[in-house]
């Protein structure tokens, strides 16, 4: 697996892939018609695999019994998740008073490409892959439940901007590059204590896109997506505001924004030679029967091609669809008024169909100055259980600029579990 | 309109010029970006630098079987009795005579000349018989004088040369050889002949099925074959053609591959040597040590005549050959002269002469002769043909039907004790699969043993030039089964053989791709002797733990 650069879109939050940029620009940037931005994301994470181990998944090296034997003493007997991903992005915002002959209303263009790799897989999963069924003879190994999705796209998106109401909403056109989808609710393997047989129980269900050509200009599947961010200020009354000039109990102050945003969520119909199937059934293998030891030709006892026929069912070649791994998020962002204030922040998302538990996050914001400020997060959930985060940006009247990352502990040190790094630049005109 | 339309216009143009400016303008501030983009993704994707790579190990069933009595020595050769014993009954033909060793039909070539037979010239029509001349040839048959002979095969061979300067219609006509009672007759189409150079025309006639009566044309002669050689001018010439006594046709004939299924004559009276020859016993060389102790073991020699002749024989040697020895069977009949009477047959059907010598403890040497657990018997004989001459005035027969041969029987009651009795072998092992990525592993063999005997089993690797290395068995007994005071099988036991391979040995398996293996034999309660019984069997299951390496380039 190959982990690419990504870019942010400055003003995104913290933690997803999310990429609005309304507080900035209506307050800001509001007399600004064009603005453009780039973005990039990039991670990998997966609940009880530290980064010793995914560095040399990934990277190299050998992955010794030591190393195996310590990943699987983390690992949750089921629900262990992981996700590889990658998304980056140009958006452009005509936010002139044009659209619709009213000021209010803007409008902008994106092209991205995302790709995920994400999984939910048990412990004995894991020990049948990296150590194999051996040592468990005369045992079970659940290997499921366990899910497995892969998907790459590219979308274009469309999106209406109200300055005032600050929403922004849109649809966008999706390019489907490549997707697998493995759903095994079960999956056990039996190996009889006399080895006299192999047991395997599956209840599992599989799509994949034409695998034959996955690169970025295969052109597999086609879908929409709806994208909406919505931001709400939340202000308060004045008793408590320290205003200046604003008479006690007479004027309201703003706190921040909270921000509501669905970005991709639609679906993509896979058309191009895709392959699926559904599998519930028990096989068993006993082995190759000697009719007659003495007066048999031994060599090439097992033919592989006539094994694997057996076990895998006919496929087949309808097209299907596929939910894409949609984000909702909600966050409080809050407004840094002063220079050397802090405020809180917090949030929360899911992402759907990507095999990550929900992520809830607070923390606080920093205004250095005029220009720089940051924000230092605690996290709960996603692909790992707790990660602490840290977001700089930098804003000026033609530039902005964002660097963050939701893993310190897995950026910096070889014992934390991920890594995670985003970045965005965005430019007025 | 105009104006709105003027309006619209200079906004596109400067919006055009504003887009132009503001694309440059952001180039410009994202080149740093963009190079850091770059940067990093050079950064990520060139960062590994060797391939990830695990060990894992696995277990699977691989094959199974049962192995009965049946399955070890062939079905055909057990005899089941009412008891459930089996008995082994191995019959083998060890000599076979050879039509050759009676006498011989070498190719033979037969040319004559045909002449013209009139003085000067003599303009003829077409369809005139110009020759035709009836001719006895001799058979060169060597060793015997032969009335009659009928082939299996065998072909005549033509070649007619003709010097006529006009078509001729030639043939050639063997009275004495017919098929389903047609006689033999080839007619050949000759082109005309310039009177220099000769057209020739030859070609091949199958002889397969053909009788010939070799008596001549008076009936007294033997080897004698009676022809007919006719030339014509072909009826269909447009004119007639001038032939003179200068003008010849010559016709040469050969027999090749000449195969008699059938004959009667004097067959001579050669003496046909047997030299000192041997045949194997097959699996018998497989065995390499120990001692084997038999009850009541009888061999019975038989020699069969089928030929209608009289013959003496005299085996002058019948040897049990192993790896230890040879021990030379000691029975009235060797060395002794032998009178092999002469069949009778009625038409071709032939009631055979068969002489019959036991072999068994108490009228031979057999006990030791067989326990010395021969791979192969050797013998030598000779036989004296019609030792008192042509007796029955040209009356031998031969038919390729009834041979004369020599067979040996034995049967072996499957009661014995068997004293570290080792089996060696080498197994061929090819394995066309990439196996780089195997890394050793564990052969475990489940034996569920109804045998009275048990079994220890060592497996050894062989090198390049064939080093043997130490055995790879960790576990190498099967137990017997278990036994009551009368040696009968009451359960079977169950044993767990285990052959472990490192990585090395595995690759040295591979590249070598043969394996040595050495089973050593004990029966149950030493000396007593077990008996083997129709539903002993061993129950097989081998599975296999492999340790597979992972690549993940």
């Amino acid at each position: 697996m190959k982990v690419l650069a990504a870019t942010i879109l400055i003003f995104a939050s913290i933690c997803g892939f999310s990429q609005s940029l309304f507080h900035e620009i209506l307050e800001e940037a509001d007399n600004r018609p064009l603005i453009i931005s780039a973005h990039a994301d990039v991670f990998y994470q997966g609940q009880g695999l530290p980064n010793k181990f995914i560095n040399k998944f990934l990277y190299g090296g050998h992955i010794d019994n030591d190393l195996k034997d310590e990943v699987e003493n983390q690992l949750k007997t089921e629900d262990n998740r992981f996700g590889v991903g990658f998304r980056t992005g140009v958006k452009i915002y005509d936010l002139s008073d044009s659209l619709f002959k009213n000021g209010n209303w803007g409008f902008a263009v994106a092209l991205e490409h995302q790709q995920l790799l994400t999984s939910s897989f048990s412990k004995d999963l894991f020990h049948a892959a990296f150590v194999g069924n051996a040592d468990r003879i005369g045992q079970d190994l659940n290997m499921g439940p366990s899910y497995f999705n892969s998907i790459q796209f590219q979308t274009l998106e469309f999106n209406f901007v109200h300055k005032q109401k600050q929403c922004e909403f849109g649809l966008a056109i999706v390019k489907g590059q490549s997707h697998m989808e493995l759903a095994a609710d079960k999956m056990k393997l039996n190996t009889a204590g006399d080895l006299s047989e192999i047991t395997l129980i599956t209840d599992l269900s599989f799509f994949r896109s034409d695998s034959s050509n996955a690169r970025l200009s295969a052109f597999n599947g086609i879908g929409a997506a709806l994208n909406l961010v919505y931001f709400i200020p939340i202000t308060t009354s004045g008793s408590r505001a320290s205003l200046e000039g604003a008479e006690k109990g007479d004027v309201k102050s703003t706190l921040g924004k909270l921000k509501l945003e669905i970005d991709n969520f639609g679906l993509v119909s896979w058309m191009t030679t895709p392959t699926s199937y559904d599998l519930d059934t028990t096989f068993s293998y006993k082995g190759y029967e000697i009719q007659n030891l003495f007066n048999q030709d031994l060599s090439n006892l097992i033919d592989q091609d006539a094994l694997i026929d057996s076990v895998q069912p006919t496929p087949s070649s309808r097209s299907y669809r596929s939910l894409l791994p949609a984000v909702f998020s909600i966050s409080f962002i809050p407004g840094l008024q002063k220079s050397n204030s802090i405020t809180g922040l917090a949030g929360a998302s899911y992402q759907i169909n990507a095999n990550s538990k929900p992520i809830v996050y607070g923390g606080v914001s920093y205004k250095l100055n005029d220009r720089i400020s940051s924000s230092l997060i605690g996290i709960v959930g996603g692909y790992g259980t707790i990660n602490a985060g840290l977001q700089l940006r930098y804003n000026s009247s033609n530039v902005s600029a964002i660097i963050s990352s939701n893993n310190l502990i897995g950026l910096a040190t070889k014992n934390g579990y991920g890594k995670h790094l985003n970045f965005g630049v965005l430019c007025r005109f | 309109m105009i104006n709105t339309a003027t309006n619209h216009s200079k906004h596109a143009v400067a919006s055009l010029i504003a887009l132009r400016r503001f694309i440059l303008s952001i180039f410009g501030r994202m080149k740093k970006l963009i190079y850091f983009l770059l940067a990093l993704s050079i950064h990520f994707t060139s960062c590994k630098k060797e391939p990830t790579t695990w060990n894992s190990e696995y277990a699977a069933p691989l094959v199974y079987t049962t192995l009965d009595i049946g399955d070890m020595i062939n079905d055909s050769n057990l005899v089941v009795n009412s008891d459930s014993t089996i008995n082994l009954f191995i019959e083998r033909e060890i000599y076979r005579l050879k039509i050759d060793s009676l006498f011989s039909t070498p190719d033979t070539t037969i040319s004559e000349i045909y002449k013209v037979p009139i003085p000067g010239t003599l303009s003829v029509s077409p369809g005139f018989t110009f020759i035709s001349e009836a001719e006895e040839s001799t058979f060169n048959i060597a060793g015997a004088e032969l009335k009659y002979i009928s082939l299996k095969g065998g072909q005549l061979n033509y070649e007619i040369i003709s010097y006529v300067t006009g078509p001729t219609i030639d043939s050639i006509i063997i009275p004495s050889a017919t098929k389903l009672g047609a006689t033999f007759s080839a007619v050949i189409n000759l082109p005309l002949s310039d009177g220099i150079s000769p057209a020739i025309v030859a070609g091949s006639v199958d002889l397969t099925g053909y009788e010939m009566d070799l008596t001549g044309s008076d009936g007294l002669k033997y080897n004698t074959l009676v022809s007919k050689v006719s030339a014509t001018i072909d009826p269909s010439a447009s004119s007639p053609v001038d032939i003179s006594n200068s003008d010849s046709i010559r016709v040469n004939v050969s027999f090749e591959n000449i195969e008699p299924e059938k004959a009667i004559g004097y067959f001579g009276s050669e003496s046909v040597e047997v030299p000192l020859d041997s045949t194997m016993i097959p699996f018998m060389e497989k065995i390499i040590d120990g001692t084997l102790d038999l009850d009541q073991v009888d061999l019975n020699l038989s020699i069969t005549n089928g030929i209608g002749v009289d013959i003496q024989s005299n085996i002058s040697e019948l040897s049990s050959i192993s790896g230890s020895g040879s021990v030379a069977m000691s029975h009235s009949s060797i060395g002794t002269p032998i009178n092999l009477s002469r069949p009778s047959r009625i038409g071709w059907v032939i009631n055979s002469s068969i002489y019959t010598a036991t072999y068994n403890s108490s009228t031979s040497n057999l006990e030791a002769f067989i326990e010395n657990l021969p791979n192969k018997i050797s013998y030598a004989a000779q036989f004296q043909i019609n030792p008192f001459g042509d007796v029955n005035s040209h009356g031998d027969f031969f038919s390729s039907e009834y041979p004369l041969k020599a067979n040996i029987s034995l049967d072996v009651p499957l009661c014995f004790a068997a004293n570290n009795l080792t089996l060696q072998d080498t197994i061929r092992i090819e394995i066309d699969q990439d196996t780089s990525r195997m890394k050793g592993g564990t052969l475990l063999i489940d034996a569920v043993n109804s045998f009275p005997f048990g079994a220890e089993l060592q497996v050894y690797l062989l090198n390049e030039v064939s080093g043997i290395t130490d055995s790879i068995v960790t576990q190498p007994f099967i137990a017997p089964a278990v036994v009551n005071a009368l040696n009968e099988v009451t359960s079977p036991s169950s044993s767990q053989v285990s052959l472990v391979l490192d990585t090395d040995q595995m690759h040295q398996l591979i590249q070598s791709g043969m394996l040595l293996t050495k089973v050593i034999f004990n029966t149950t309660n030493l000396p007593n002797m077990i008996k083997v019984k129709d539903w002993h069997k061993i129950d097989l299951r081998v599975g296999a733990t492999i340790t597979y390496q992972h690549i993940v380039n």
